[in-house]
């Protein structure tokens, strides 16, 4: 499905091989709505990095890319990045580093980013080094989201985090983007992409499967459980299928489909959320949607 | 940007310039024992095996250490000084880039700042704090003497500065070089430490002794004809140039 707003990010035939042959994006197009938060998901090594690297220009990649319709070069103080590793310089204290960001970023809050050390309760005169990893992810967030940044790309931010630290987060994020800022965020956890996120894009080897906004998802699909000897799956072709022990999930986006299929014995409908989509998607057959 | 660089080398930099000065402190206060010394060793120099005249070199270098002047650049600037230089060039480069890498912090600066800028404020202010560290120290060899009562002059010290700066040019390029290669701390010290020790044995095949730049680090032409080598230092500094570029287009395409 195609997302109508102007894009903040356009990425189109995106390819990225590392070696010889270790395919890490295969002709990926995306447009990253401005103003809004968008998704990423996918299994590990499904080259989600590898994409937000790309935007960043930190790697070299076929294809084409603009940021804010210009080349990442000429707008980089315009976007604010959170890394998979949120590594920081750790012989710092968070105050000093806090005073280095103002020194050698143009459009840093240094009150901003107390302001958040106070949130997340971190202790302004310790080193970075001697803090716990959701810590070390809390301090890489304060800095990060303390720049005055049109776009933020967020990798894994919640890394780390505890409950409570993480819903404080996830706030945060939501409050950025009903301010007008544009949010690209990745993770494994689907409920929080189900909480926060508007727009979503599942990847896989390399490849991205779906883009869509989370709101349409039950419109546009069905998922039926059926046993596996069930009369269905040989007269229907479905989206996907996931074969389980003695039983088939299947996935349909076909409306005239899901009438038939609902009334036939032993088909039970279940809910299409966010966490069974995913599951089908990567782990279903191989069919295209 | 360069605040940064600079806040994070200060402990190197301090450390290397506190034991520097430790060493010319001794040195200066070990000066008329030095010189007895070398006057016990070249005593029977004509009696020694040749190839160990050849270590010892010039017994006319014992005459002139009994000059103040002469004994602080020689042995300060040329001997100590000198021979430490790619070490403390070393000390200063290696991590410039290769720490960032190793720890991921790079992320941080290419997602926020253009590369050449990132190259350019962190070359060249680990440089300059190698120019600076060389430099000052080689005018404290003179400055030292004075304050223990000796009349030193700065005589010959600004030609191997000369020298000596080329010298870290072209040393600090190259382990820029190896800062930006490796992905690890440990491989460019590595390189750097082979580089250093493999200088000395080139000059063992004369074919490879230009290779060895350690008599021009320690001064030895100004020393023994009181000229620069303008014809190596022109060489050196092209070299230095060359390798500047080199290790600007390595960053430049390189992935992390």
């Amino acid at each position: 499905m195609k997302v109508e707003t102007t894009a903040a990010v356009s990425i189109k035939n995106l390819k990225k091989v590392y070696g010889k042959s270790t395919i890490a994006a295969d002709d990926v197009s995306l447009e990253i709505a401005r103003g809004r938060i968008t998704a990423l998901l996918g299994p590990n090594g499904a080259g989600k990095t590898t994409t937000l690297k790309s935007i960043l220009g930190i790697i070299r990649y076929q294809g084409e890319i603009a940021v804010l319709e210009r080349d990442i070069s000429d707008v980089r103080l315009k976007v604010s990045f959170v890394p998979e590793e949120k590594s920081f310089y750790d012989s710092l204290t968070l105050e000093k580093a806090f005073s280095m960001c103002a020194m050698i970023l143009d459009e840093f809050d240094h009150a901003k980013a107390r302001r958040f050390a106070e949130t997340f309760d971190l202790p302004l005169k310790k080193r970075i080094r001697a803090f716990s990893h959701g810590m070390k992810t809390a301090a890489y967030l304060s800095i990060a989201l303390s720049e005055n940044a049109d776009i933020f790309i967020l990798d894994e931010p919640t890394w780390g985090l505890d409950p409570i630290r993480r819903d404080e987060v996830l706030d945060i994020i939501a409050e950025i983007a009903s301010n007008g800022k544009t949010v690209l965020y990745t993770s494994h956890i689907i409920p929080e992409v189900e909480r926060i996120a508007e727009v979503f894009s599942i990847m896989d080897k390399g490849r991205i499967l779906y883009t869509g906004e989370l709101t349409s998802l039950t419109e546009e699909f069905r998922v039926f459980e059926m046993p596996s000897v069930s009369p269905v799956l040989e007269k229907e072709k479905f989206e996907k299928e996931l074969r389980r022990k003695d039983m088939v999930t299947v996935l349909s986006n076909d409306p005239s489909q899901w009438e038939r299929v609902s009334s036939v014995e032993g088909v039970s409908s279940l809910d299409t959320d966010l966490q069974t989509f995913f599951h089908l998607l990567i782990r279903g057959n191989s069919h295209e949607i | 940007m360069r605040y940064k660089e600079l806040y994070e080398m200060r402990m190197r930099v301090i450390v290397i310039f506190l034991i520097m000065i430790a060493g010319l402190t001794f040195l200066v206060a070990a000066r008329p024992l030095a010189v007895s010394m070398m006057e016990e060793m070249y005593r029977d120099f004509d009696q020694i095996p040749e190839a160990l005249q050849r270590l010892l070199g010039d017994p006319a270098m014992v005459q002139r250490l009994g000059d103040d002047s002469f004994y602080i650049v020689s042995q300060w600037q040329g001997n100590n000084l000198g021979q430490f230089l790619p070490i403390i060039v070393l000390l200063i480069a290696f991590p410039i880039f290769a720490r960032e890498t190793d720890k991921g912090t790079i992320f941080f600066l290419l997602s926020r700042i253009n590369r050449s800028t990132v190259f350019w404020n962190k070359v060249l202010t680990g440089f300059f704090a190698s120019l600076a560290l060389i430099i000052v120290l080689s005018l404290l060899g003179p400055v030292f003497m004075r304050i223990g009562g000796y009349d030193a002059t700065f005589g010959e010290s600004f030609a191997i500065i000369v020298h000596q700066v080329i010298s870290v040019a072209l040393l600090y390029f190259l382990f820029t070089i190896f800062s930006i290669v490796f992905n690890d701390q440990i491989k460019p010290v590595i390189t750097g430490i082979a580089v250093v020790l493999a200088m000395p044995f080139a000059s063992l095949v004369d074919a490879l002794s230009f290779i060895n730049i350690y008599p021009y680090i320690m001064g030895e032409s100004i020393i023994n004809t009181g000229r620069i080598d303008w014809t190596y230092s022109v060489v050196l500094s092209l070299m230095a140039v060359g390798l500047l570029f080199v290790s600007y287009k390595l960053f430049e395409k390189k992935e992390f």
